[in-house]
């Protein structure tokens, strides 16, 4: 049965609860704009919409820090609507995404929210565009907008699976000893104890290690050609952050995978998903709790779609651990593949 | 790293790019030579998330060969086109590290200018 479409998880529920922040029931009551809006003591001249107007947006930031102050005094619906009500015309469009997305679950009228997430579709920052088509995604699935992000994917290769394995290293790593074979500690441990076929030629593939699109782009394409050359279509692939996300532009490219394995990988939906049917085995994805390197990357900490296998090891922030021998052998991370 | 490091990073781009204080953007590049592993990737990233305001400061670690196997690829990631004959410079270096990377900021750098260039 198909999996239901994948909303990013920025922070994980039970990171949020081990780090105070106030959380509300589900199914809570709907509300007026102008009931809101009394409560938080302002009064907007125009519905909220695409982009507020430059004196409601002012309205908006002399007001948020009290309605804020308010929903941390007391976390309930209707301090929360108040709070989405202001940041709906907040100067920077990505608190009104934010805002929007949690808007329409708590709003009697969904249009303004919706109206701001089509507008956030077409912004300039990934962030911003990522979370606007996966709020959209769900409510408004036929939505337009979303129409380019709907775009038919490549068939697979029908090219025979291997039993070889690789390491693609992630963001301004591409010098960093610990994948490098032969001597690499991550590479050795891999090898000498989870599988011996892991590629250790020097002609091993690498990347420039740049943090864009076009880099992550680039990278794909050179990886899929590095594995036809190689004719070991069919490998399992080790990634660590960024690689993750090249592993899966290859992936998608028609790059056939037996297992994939994401280390710490920043979630970037739909921007970078594995292409389910191009993978023989399965996708694993390992991470620690609120990996701050993710969190400066602006990308989601959890795969939620459950095709994606998800472990989370007992650390916290550390974006390297997931490829450390010594946590691979504490926590058992090779039962987890 | 952990979240007070963070938090210094955080600070010194937000400084950064808020005001222009180019102190603040210059401890950045100083931190990609850190020998904390993580404190590089973000100093990197951030940079990179600066966009065009981190050109000027590129250059000067170019000009300096500071970090240079970075800022080479930091450059074509930001699109900086009219750093592109210093790139091509550094493709003939010594380092066969540094040859490398002015290699792949220039890829990078074609790849981000034609992709833009698609859009318009």
């Amino acid at each position: 049965m198909p999996s239901p479409p994948m909303v990013t998880e920025m922070l994980p529920a039970e990171d949020i609860q081990a780090l105070g922040f106030p959380s509300l029931q589900v199914g809570a009551p709907r509300f007026q704009p102008e009931a809101l809006q009394r409560m938080a003591g302002v009064r907007f001249a125009v519905a909220a919409g695409a982009k507020p107007t430059p004196r409601d947006a002012r309205k908006a930031s002399r007001r948020l820090h009290e309605a804020a102050n308010a929903f941390y005094r007391n976390a309930n619906p209707q301090t929360a609507a108040a709070l989405l009500e202001v940041s709906l015309r907040h100067p920077h469009e990505l608190v009104r995404v934010a805002a929007a997305v949690s808007y329409l679950d708590v709003a009697a009228a969904p249009t303004p929210a919706l109206r701001v997430l089509e507008h956030g579709l077409r912004s300039s920052d990934r962030l911003t565009r990522d979370i606007s088509a996966h709020a959209l995604g769900h409510v408004d699935p036929r939505n337009p907008g979303l129409a380019r992000l709907m775009e038919q994917r490549k068939k697979p290769s029908s090219r025979r699976p291997s039993r070889t394995s690789l390491i693609v290293h992630g963001t301004w790593a591409r010098t960093s000893p610990w994948w490098q074979p032969p001597s690499g500690d991550f590479w050795h441990y891999l090898h000498d104890n989870v599988d011996s076929d892991l590629y250790g030629a020097p002609d091993r593939f690498e990347w420039s290690g740049g943090y864009s699109d076009a880099a992550r782009a680039l990278a794909g394409n050179d990886l899929g050609a590095w594995v036809q050359q190689h004719n070991i279509g069919g490998l399992d692939l080790f990634t660590h952050s960024h690689g993750g996300s090249v592993a899966m532009l290859a992936n998608h490219a028609g790059t056939r995978v037996g297992r994939l394995v994401l280390l710490s990988c920043p979630v970037h939906w739909p921007q970078y998903t594995p292409d389910f049917n191009a993978v023989a085995n399965k996708v694993v994805s390992v991470r620690v709790h609120l990996d701050l390197v993710i969190l400066a990357d602006r990308g989601g900490q959890r795969f939620s779609d459950n095709r994606i296998q998800d472990n989370v090891l007992p650390i916290w922030f550390n974006h390297f651990a997931t490829h450390d021998p010594g946590n691979w052998v504490l926590y058992d991370v090779p039962s987890m593949l | 790293m952990g979240p007070l490091q963070l938090a210094r990073l955080y600070a010194l781009k937000s400084l950064w790019t808020s005001t222009g204080f180019r102190s603040a953007g210059r401890a950045l590049v100083d931190a990609l030579d850190s020998s904390d592993e993580g404190v590089r990737t973000v100093a990197g990233m951030f940079l990179v998330q600066a966009g065009k305001q981190a050109e000027p400061l590129v250059e000067e670690a170019i000009h300096q060969r500071k970090n240079l196997s970075t800022v080479l690829v930091i450059a074509g990631d930001i699109g900086a086109v009219r750093l592109e004959p210093e790139l091509r410079r550094f493709t003939g270096d010594a380092d066969p590290q540094v040859a490398k990377a002015a290699r792949d900021g220039l890829r990078i750098l074609a790849a981000a200018t034609s992709g833009a260039e698609a859009k318009q």
